[in-house]
């Protein structure tokens, strides 16, 4: 089989998965532009559907390997150039595809190339903390707003649907970002009588102002947890023996209740960033026209169903996966790999090998099969 | 609603109706050429009387017929600023009665929604942010309603052609006021060398193109470029762009650099050039106009 074989059997194996089974008409569906990829991600744009039937025949006949749809609602989607589609409104939408893990990860064996739990692990943590602490936590939308999909390769998506958020432009979008990324510093400092007090949060603040102020409540719990954040001996115990005044000044929003705590609160607020601050694709939030994998369609570069994670233990490699794993297929392996798919390791040598149709798809849509 | 908060309070739409029959004579506008001036030099007067809402109105058109967005931004501004002073002052039932034509969120607890703070004003992450709420306060309320009235004063839906000749005119008269107030530090260098415009000269992929033409053609307005080489420019940018599923036409070039050259009041903006992917912090850490960066 060579490389054109190989695409040609992807193709095909997708055609047999459109004509059993198609994706979901998103919401306003005929209100939304399509872009659809047969080689690469997006070959063809601009595609808008009139009916439920037309789109499900659009799958079964032409089975695309990249499905696309716009976060924008249009009055007249088809319509080009951009400005011809009068854009109604767009629902919010975020995109993490870049792991927090050390660099060294990736340099490790413990990295996989062709699929890497930990990566996902960690891309997945990272969405599901903007849903719920962020989404409907501080923003206050309502779970059924919100959609937390699987992209399908290495990354995740979050669509608000909300009606609210249709006619925010990009500058607010924009807000909501630098909320998520959280502030760069929370105290004040005021100058009092040639000295400078320093002034926060208190015990009555919300959002990041409380995340701070919980996270410098545990941070004073003990001797130990004070000289976790760079605090000397000294200071940490005259603070815990007068924890009851100095919690209680606190409580009122004076941060120097004892002199020379500055580097201790920095100390403490960039561990407050650390764990809540959240980096997703600015881009794609912003763009007011941009083009998303459209849900529960098949992804080319690797076979997996761009899934909605409704279950709490949502696991992509065993979850997202649309092709059989009873079936198998013969195909011919450019290189050695080992990699985890559906509980189980799956060990490929180079050259010929059978393999479930599922990792066959994989394998085919990584471009790692030659013949 | 009270006649007399809509006296007070122009911009409300109650105020509107007042403005069915209202006449414009030369006097009018002789005034509203005094108060635009005033807010321009930063000692707002704030139209008042039986005719607010006509004046302000007036105001506004002779502001917007000026096509100068500094002068915009400004008039916006001082303007926001006196009638958010009037408010702090008002008691609690029209200051609420004034507030909710604003930010229709808010609460009685002086609380607005998340998404009528974000419309209107940045630094959420220093509020007090719960389940969709965002606690101000009175005062915070007031700042929050300041950004809003300052939001609505930079927006205009009208058609430019459309504005009457006699303001027009008014508004010219006024214009060799605007260089007094220009900022004297502003980026004297060229737009087109900056390293960002000369990437985007060389071709951007579909998804950026038509930010990237707007760009080059901001650039090379400010520069004081002819027109003519502004559509040559544009043309070959045209053709080293990615073509994607579609080219970005020589027509959508033509387009951008006659949009552009008619409103030579937009200003280049480092921020939307980094929000569409067209300039980088490490290429934006070494431009010469960073230390002017005002957007």
């Amino acid at each position: 089989m060579c490389a054109e074989a190989v695409q040609t059997d992807l193709k095909r194996k997708f055609a047999e998965y459109y004509t059993r089974k198609q994706p979901p008409l998103p919401p306003d569906y005929a209100q939304r532009e399509y872009g659809f990829g047969f080689e690469k991600k997006i070959d063809y744009r601009h595609k808008a559907f009139g009916s439920a039937r037309e789109f499900a025949e659009y799958f079964a006949v032409q089975a695309p390997l990249y499905a696309s749809y716009s976060t924008a609602v249009y009055r007249y989607p088809d319509a080009r150039p951009m400005e011809a589609k009068e854009w109604l409104g767009a629902d919010l939408a975020f995109d993490f595809d870049v792991p927090r893990l050390p660099k060294e990860h990736f340099a490790s064996p413990e990295h996989n190339p062709i699929v890497c739990r930990k990566c996902l692990d960690a891309i997945l943590k990272d969405a599901r903390q903007l849903v719920e602490e962020y989404l409907t936590g501080d923003f206050g939308f309502s779970k059924q707003d919100v959609t937390l999909v699987y992209s399908g390769s290495k990354g995740y998506h979050v669509h608000v649907r909300a009606q609210a958020v249709r006619a925010l432009g990009q500058e607010a979008r924009r807000r909501l970002l630098d909320y998520i990324k959280g502030p760069k510093d929370l105290l004040e400092r005021v100058p009092d009588n040639r000295k400078i007090m320093l002034r926060g949060p208190t015990a009555s603040s919300a959002g990041w102002n409380g995340k701070f102020y919980s996270r410098a409540l545990a941070a004073l719990e003990t001797v130990e947890s004070m000289r976790a954040f760079g605090l000397s001996k000294a200071k940490a115990e005259r603070i815990n023996n007068e924890r009851e005044r100095s919690l209680a000044l606190l409580a009122k929003g004076n941060w120097d209740f004892q002199p020379g705590l500055e580097k201790f609160w920095v100390a403490v607020f960039e561990e407050t960033r650390r764990e809540h601050s959240l980096e997703p694709d600015a881009q794609v939030t912003l763009d007011l026209a941009r083009l998303i994998r459209l849900p529960d369609s098949l992804h080319g570069s690797t076979g997996f169903l761009a899934a909605t994670v409704a279950k709490p233990n949502f696991d992509p490699l065993r979850d997202a996966i649309a092709f059989s794993w009873r079936r198998t297929e013969r195909v011919n392996a450019k290189e050695a790999f080992c990699f985890e798919l559906a509980n189980e390791t799956i060990e490929v040598k180079q050259g010929e090998n059978e393999l479930p149709e599922a990792a066959a798809v994989l394998l085919a849509g990584k471009g790692k099969l030659v013949n | 609603m009270a006649e007399d908060l809509t006296g007070r309070y122009p911009f409300l739409a109650a105020a509107r109706k007042s403005l069915r029959d209202a006449g414009v004579s030369a006097r009018d506008l002789d005034e509203a050429k005094t108060r635009v001036r005033a807010a321009l030099e930063r000692k707002p007067v704030l139209p008042a009387g039986g005719n607010a809402a006509r004046d302000y109105a007036l105001d506004r058109l002779l502001v917007f017929a000026l096509d100068d967005s500094l002068a915009l931004k400004r008039y916006a501004r001082e303007t926001a600023k006196a009638y958010a002073r009037r408010l702090a002052d008002e008691e609690d039932e029209g200051f609420k009665a004034v507030a909710r034509e604003l930010l229709p969120s808010l609460a009685d607890d002086y609380s607005v929604g998340v998404l009528d703070f974000i419309t209107n004003a940045g630094n959420l992450a220093g509020e007090d942010v719960s389940k969709g709420r965002v606690l101000l306060g009175r005062e915070g309320a007031v700042r929050l309603l300041r950004y809003a009235l300052e939001t609505r004063l930079l927006t205009y839906s009208g058609s430019r052609a459309k504005i009457p000749a006699e303001v027009t005119h008014a508004a010219s008269e006024l214009k060799p006021l605007l260089s007094a107030f220009k900022p004297a530090r502003l980026f004297k260098g060229s737009l087109y060398a900056l390293p960002c415009i000369q990437r985007i000269r060389a071709g951007v992929p579909e998804g950026k193109r038509y930010y990237g033409a707007m760009a080059l053609a901001i650039a090379l307005n400010a520069d004081g470029a002819p027109r003519e080489r502004a559509l040559a420019e544009l043309e070959d940018y045209a053709e080293r762009c990615g073509k994607g599923t579609d080219e970005f036409s020589k027509r959508e070039a033509h387009t951008t650099v006659d949009w552009i050259y008619k409103h030579p009041g937009i200003m280049l903006s480092c921020r939307t050039l980094e929000s569409q992917g067209l300039a980088n912090e490490a290429e934006c850490a070494k431009c010469a106009r960073r230390r002017f960066r005002r957007t």
